[in-house]
């Protein structure tokens, strides 16, 4: 499996100027890699 | 901002962790191997793992997704689906702050709760700036990795649904369970169920997992091996379910002997050894042969709960005969599962097993949440019990322990009773007539309780000695020829 390297997210400005106390806020996340720790049948008892 | 740091350490405290006050310092926490795990409510938020089709999965927002930022929270207004959307809610005062989502610390949730390609209470923290009440948009960092276990059926096993996942590790601060609302097919080809899990170079885990009719399977890594989490990346483990164990309640014969039971309490069910699951018709009693072994649970899934709430609910009461030992979780008899820890009716376990003179030892009562009566005089005139069960509630309800072991003649050892606040009647005569028992620990620093402790020592051995909190030795008065001393 292609091993993607982190990248960052979308993170889209937008106003977030407050309107009677609301305030909006615009957020992005960061990826999950897949680890290249496996752990099969072998590693269990 | 010293408000907000005022806050968070507030939260802190009353978890028992310490707090932190930047996304760094999260961060650095992780990245210094601290496995704390904290519990929380199962109704956390959850979160969308997607596929990005190059070997890496976007973490995207849910419906009813929320964070905070201080003393605040935002929720998810549009975005579900994406790994950007805009939450809303009241601003903070103007300042830094560290926005979490799923954690007030960074620290992982010990309750998660499964949904098919979701995972729950993945935690992540942002940094967050309010300037002229406006807040600059979030990027936020996983703070976890994410432990997916590819759990396997045994080819040719029967059908098996799984209902909770237990990660067990001396590293982590204390179990993390993956609760199945709806308990999950097991197939040959594997179900993948995702945990969320603190980073840490693993060097010894437990996975035990429990079906729908209490049964569990127990894997333990290998010896030698070690199981790395990373940060923000997703570790595979794939295994098989090999062997199940039944750890309801369970009878074993060291003699020809016969068990029966009558239900109020709904339809049960029996197993005699390696035989199959049969309908047990109340009071006809099942023979065993020396070293058999019947096993008793309840028989419907997600049946009402149909017990009585004014008396017994279930008895036995007499009706054994030989020599048996009971083990086991008694709960089997009213949740199929075996996992609740909430008994469910008045007098429950009332009288189940009295004047069971066959009774040798007694089953795991592992309730946190008791009922009135539930276990009065459930073990009363049981002469030959020896051992006396665990008693784990640290919330007590009135005469829920009231006679429980009166006239147990060969009960030579009492349960430690941990419960800080007595409640009505909750240990009047519960040691009644234990001839044998010569040591009490009692933990209580609340004994003004009407009648609690009336007559719970009368008739037991002649001399002995009540262990009692500390400071707490001048609140007792002992029966005549025993002593007070302070537990160590």
């Amino acid at each position: 499996m292609n091993k993607k390297m982190y990248q960052s997210p979308q993170t889209k400005v937008v106003s977030t100027k407050c309107v009677s106390m609301l305030c909006s806020s615009v957020t992005g996340t960061e990826k999950v890699e897949i680890s290249d720790n496996n752990y099969g049948e072998d590693s269990w008892d | 901002m010293k408000k907000i740091l005022f806050s968070i350490a507030t939260l802190a405290v009353a978890f028992g962790f310490t707090a932190c006050s930047s996304e760094d310092e999260v961060l650095s926490n992780v990245k210094s191997g601290k496995t704390t795990v904290v519990a929380m409510t199962e109704a956390g938020t959850r979160t969308a793992l997607s596929d990005d089709g190059a070997g890496a999965y976007d973490v995207v927002w849910s419906d009813g997704d929320q964070i905070t930022i201080g003393d605040q929270t935002f929720t998810l207004e549009n975005g579900a689906g994406s790994t950007t959307a805009s939450f809303t809610g009241a601003a903070p005062a103007d300042g830094s702050y560290t926005a979490y989502y799923a954690t007030t610390d960074g620290t992982v949730s010990a309750m998660q709760t499964y949904a098919a390609g979701e995972i729950s209470n993945f935690p992540m923290v942002a940094t967050a700036t309010v300037t002229d009440g406006e807040i600059a948009p979030l990027q936020f960092t996983n703070v976890g990795g994410i432990l997916r276990v590819t759990l396997k059926l045994k080819e040719g096993d029967a059908a098996r649904n799984i209902k909770k996942i237990v990660v067990s590790s001396p590293q982590l601060s204390q179990d993390i369970e993956l609760n199945c609302p709806t308990a999950v097919p097991l197939t040959e080809e594997g179900v993948p169920f995702d945990i969320a899990m603190p980073a840490n170079n693993y060097e010894a885990m437990t996975l035990t997992f429990y079906d729908d009719g209490a049964y569990r399977c127990v894997r333990t890594l290998a010896s030698g091996k070690s199981l790395v989490v990373e940060r923000s990346k997703m570790t595979n483990a794939s295994l098989t379910a090999k062997t199940w164990e039944f750890f309801g309640l369970c009878f074993t014969a060291s003699e020809a002997s016969t068990v029966s039971v009558s239900s109020n309490g709904g339809t049960l069910e029996y197993l005699l050894n390696d035989g199959e699951w049969t309908e047990w018709a109340d009071n006809t009693p099942i023979s065993m042969a020396s070293n058999d072994k019947v096993y008793m649970r309840r028989k419907i899934t997600n049946a009402p709960w149909t017990g009585k709430f004014t008396g017994p609910t279930f008895a036995m009461t007499g009706s054994l005969t030989g020599s048996l030992a009971a083990s086991g979780n008694i709960m089997s008899l009213v949740d199929r599962t075996g996992l609740s820890k909430e008994i469910p009716c008045e007098y429950c376990f009332s009288m189940l097993f009295s004047q069971c003179t066959s009774l040798t030892s007694a089953p795991e009562l592992p309730a946190t949440t008791l009922t009135y009566g539930c276990y009065d005089q459930m073990f009363s005139e049981c002469t030959n019990l020896t051992t006396a069960p665990e008693l784990p509630a640290m919330t007590l309800a009135k005469y829920c322990y009231a006679m429980m072991f009166w006239k147990c003649s060969s009960l030579a050892t009492a349960p430690v009773l941990s419960a800080p606040i007595l409640t009505d009647y909750c240990y009047e005569d519960m040691f009644n007539g234990c001839k044998q028992i010569r040591k009490v620990t009692c933990l209580a620093t609340d004994i003004s309780a009407t009648g609690c402790l009336n007559g719970w020592l009368s008739n037991a051995a002649s001399s002995g000695t009540i262990y009692v909190a500390k400071g707490m030795k001048d609140k007792w008065a002992a029966p005549s020829r025993w002593s007070i001393a302070e537990n160590e």
